[in-house]
Formats: C-alpha cells, structure tokens, sequence
C-alpha cells in the first residue's frame, strides 16, 4: 500500500508513503521497495526503500519442524525458541495431525493432539543484540508411527505477547521406510 | 553606445538563458533508502515513512504510478 502525490509543482515538494504490513511480515532485517515511475527527465523510475528489522516475541527456528526417530528410538526434534523474555518458561507442547498418508487417514484428522515431552534449556547469555536463543527439545511418546504425519506443534509458554507459538512441521518415517 | 550595447546584452541573455535552464521536470530526494531501525512485532500493524520528494525542474512533475519492487 501505497500513497502519493500525484502532481508536484516546479520547486515543490511532494509525499510518497510506502506503508509496509507488519502483520504478514517475518521476523528479520528486511526491505521493502517501491518505484515511482514520473516524468522527470532525471530519473523515470525512482526507487525507494525502506529497511528494518522486526522482532518477533517469540520465534521457532527453525519454524518448520521436522522430528525424526532418534537412537532412543523416540521421535525427537531440538529446535531454537527466540525471545527477548530471560524467564521464558514453557508450559506445554503439543503436536496436532492434520494430515496422514496411507490408511488410517481419517483417524488422524480426527486425532486429538498428542502431548510431546520437552525439555527448555537457557542459554548463558543472551546474544548481541539482546535476544534469548533457548534450546528445546521435542520428544513423542508414541513410538508406532509408520507413516509420516503432517500437522502443527503449538508451543505454550508464559510469553505474554505470544502464549501460543504455532508452527508447522511432521512426524517424519521417511528415512526408516527407505531402509 | 555603451548602453544600447548593455540592453542589446541583456535582451539577448533574456532569450538565451530561459531556453538554456529549460531542464523539464525533475525529481530529487535525501535519501532513497531509509531504515527505520528495530520494531517489535504486535506493536504496529503496519510500518510508514513519508519520503519528501522536490521537483527541481522547471515543469509540472506528474506522477503516473507507484507499485511495489
């Protein structure tokens, strides 16, 4: 979205207001540009950018995530859990299936969510620019999983911005069923 | 003598430097790329920047469109 001036005089000053949506927006350094097409002799097309950085409350990374059988023979994941809170505390972690392949399709969407096992670790300290990076571990009880499993971890947490982290992710058997 | 050459100067320079300073219409900003530093997520739906364009030309600056990229 954008709003401008359509018509400026002779040494005249005009507006460009490039508006950029932060809801739809990633956490990040990022820039949004636009180009301002004229009929100035100097530059037709004048581009004009707008950088920042948007921090997010509370941040997976990564943001999809993919748990795999470890050597325990559970389904495990550890991801990173980005924060600006020093006393983040997790409350609850579960994984909801949305999506099965193979027969017992139906019987996943109709599927409660299953409750994961975690464990939060703090870092030291925060890194430079003041934001907490704390590892947490996912891990699935149920351990007869044959096919892959779609679906969305929600991550709770005492975050007052963001109790409920969603992310997208699978329970993947992909590397098993290749064997 | 002198004074009729002086005016004869001036009426040329009249003629000559509009015609020489006809640059058409021209666009000018401070800074084409600005950063509005760090924003926390929830606290804005959106993010602004008025850019301060001038026409330094000496015609009408029209402008037909604005478009993202």
């Amino acid at each position: 979205m954008v709003g401008f001036d359509t018509t400026i005089l002779p040494g005249r000053e005009g507006s460009i207001t490039p508006e950029v949506n932060l809801a739809k927006a990633h956490g990040g350094t990022f820039s949004k540009c636009v180009t301002v097409s004229s009929n100035a002799r100097n530059k037709p097309d004048l581009h004009l950018c707008v950088k920042m950085t948007l921090k997010v409350p509370l941040a997976a990374n990564p943001d999809y995530i993919q748990m795999r059988r470890s050597k325990s023979g559970k389904f495990e994941v550890e991801i990173t859990l980005s924060t600006d809170k020093p006393d983040l505390v997790v409350k609850e972690a579960t994984f909801k299936s949305s999506q099965g392949t193979g027969p017992n399709q139906a019987a996943w969407l109709s599927s409660l969510p299953d409750h994961l096992m975690f464990t939060l670790t703090k870092p030291d300290k925060p890194t430079a620019d003041g934001s907490w990076d704390y590892k947490l571990k996912l891990s699935e009880d149920i351990v007869d999983i044959k096919e892959n499993r779609f679906g969305e971890f929600t991550i709770v947490s005492n975050h007052p911005d963001m109790p409920e982290l969603k992310a997208n992710g699978f329970i993947d058997v992909s590397a098993e069923t290749k064997k | 003598m002198k004074k009729t050459l002086a005016t004869l100067f001036v009426m040329a320079m009249l003629l000559v430097v509009p015609a020489a300073c006809k640059t058409g219409p021209m666009i000018s900003v401070d800074s084409e790329e600005v950063n509005l530093g760090t924003i926390k997520q929830g606290t804005k739906a959106s993010a602004k920047y008025v850019f301060k364009v001038k026409n330094t030309g000496d015609s009408v600056l029209v402008i037909r469109d604005v478009r993202p990229g």
